[in-house]
């Protein structure tokens, strides 16, 4: 199975469920800022790699967890990708996981401090911060869909 | 083979286009089915357009603005199932204008949008369907070469707009 975590940039809440996924980040208590820091792909998408699905690694059961960005895809993203594992005959082997809608303010004016006005180094403190506003709200999604996977 | 033909709009350029493929379009286009359907087209789901006289399965999808992420996202999706049972081959359909399909698709939400969209989109794609129909020439091509590749492997074709 190969499951995806897609949101805008592919780089905070989509990153931070496939780390809770793969067991780099905990369940029980929130990241501090140095560990958030530390995932793979955390708050490092270049401006290249928005639509590439971006391997985050293989969780306890073998499944292939990825990252991906949309930019303004949006909702419809799922059925975009759903429908082409359909063409391909592959649909029983595909998570599609849409994290946006955990998607804090704060972290909206980290992407914009990042991307937009260039300066990433003062949205940082504000990225981690957003994200451990959402944090349980992504580990309660992340165990959703470890639940549907195992069925 | 499944063919998807990809665009900012799946029931406008692409939808032509899948037609002309399948040798069904005559000129007229309010008659083609989900022409405009813009309700159709959020959906994010391929529409079925119909299959040709070699077996191909030809679909159209829509994705607004981002075609560029779309389409990086689906050759990422044909690299990452590279051994799936059936083959898939992505194109791309563009005409000049496109900006104003998407302001006609807007329109569709007010009372009596859907003829106003039909009314715009009518105007610019009357006027692109020889861009149109030289990128399925080149489709045409494009696919008889993917068909005699082999194997089940999908293929995300160059884009066929000039």
């Amino acid at each position: 199975m190969k499951i995806i975590y897609h949101c805008f940039g592919g780089s905070h809440s989509s990153v931070t469920a496939a780390a809770i996924h793969l067991g780099m980040l905990p369940t029980h208590r929130l990241p501090t800022s140095q560990e958030l820091l530390a995932v793979p792909h955390f708050d490092k998408t270049g401006k290249n790699d928005f639509g590439i699905i971006r391997e985050m690694g293989i969780d306890e059961y073998g499944n292939q967890v990825y990252v991906l960005g949309k930019k303004h895809l949006g909702e419809r993203f799922n059925w975009v990708l759903q429908g082409m594992a359909c063409l391909m005959g592959v649909e029983q082997e595909l998570v599609v996981v849409n994290t946006m809608v955990y998607v804090n303010w704060i972290m909206m004016v980290r992407g914009f401090l990042s991307r937009r006005a260039g300066v990433p180094l003062v949205g940082r403190p504000l990225v981690c911060l957003g994200t451990r506003r959402a944090y349980f709200d992504l580990a309660a999604l992340v165990k959703t869909v470890k639940i549907k996977v195992a069925h | 083979m499944n063919i998807l033909i990809l665009g900012t709009s799946g029931v406008h350029h692409t939808l032509i286009a899948a037609n002309m493929l399948l040798d069904r379009f005559k000129g007229e286009l309010t008659t083609m089915k989900g022409y405009c359907d813009t309700w159709l087209d959020r959906s994010g789901c391929p529409i079925y357009v119909g299959t040709d006289r070699d077996g191909h399965r030809v679909y159209t999808l829509g994705v607004g603005r981002e075609l560029k992420v779309a389409r990086k996202a689906l050759g990422s999706m044909l690299e990452l199932f590279r051994d799936s049972p059936h083959q898939v081959v992505v194109t791309e359909i563009t005409i000049q204008g496109e900006l104003w399909i998407r302001m006609a698709m807007l329109c569709s939400h007010l009372p009596w949008g859907r003829r106003v969209n039909e009314l715009i989109s009518g105007r610019v794609l009357r006027g692109q369907l020889p861009r149109i129909q030289s990128q399925v020439e080149r489709l045409r091509a494009q696919i008889g070469l993917a068909s005699g590749e082999g194997g089940n492997h999908g293929a995300l074709l160059e884009r066929v707009a000039q």
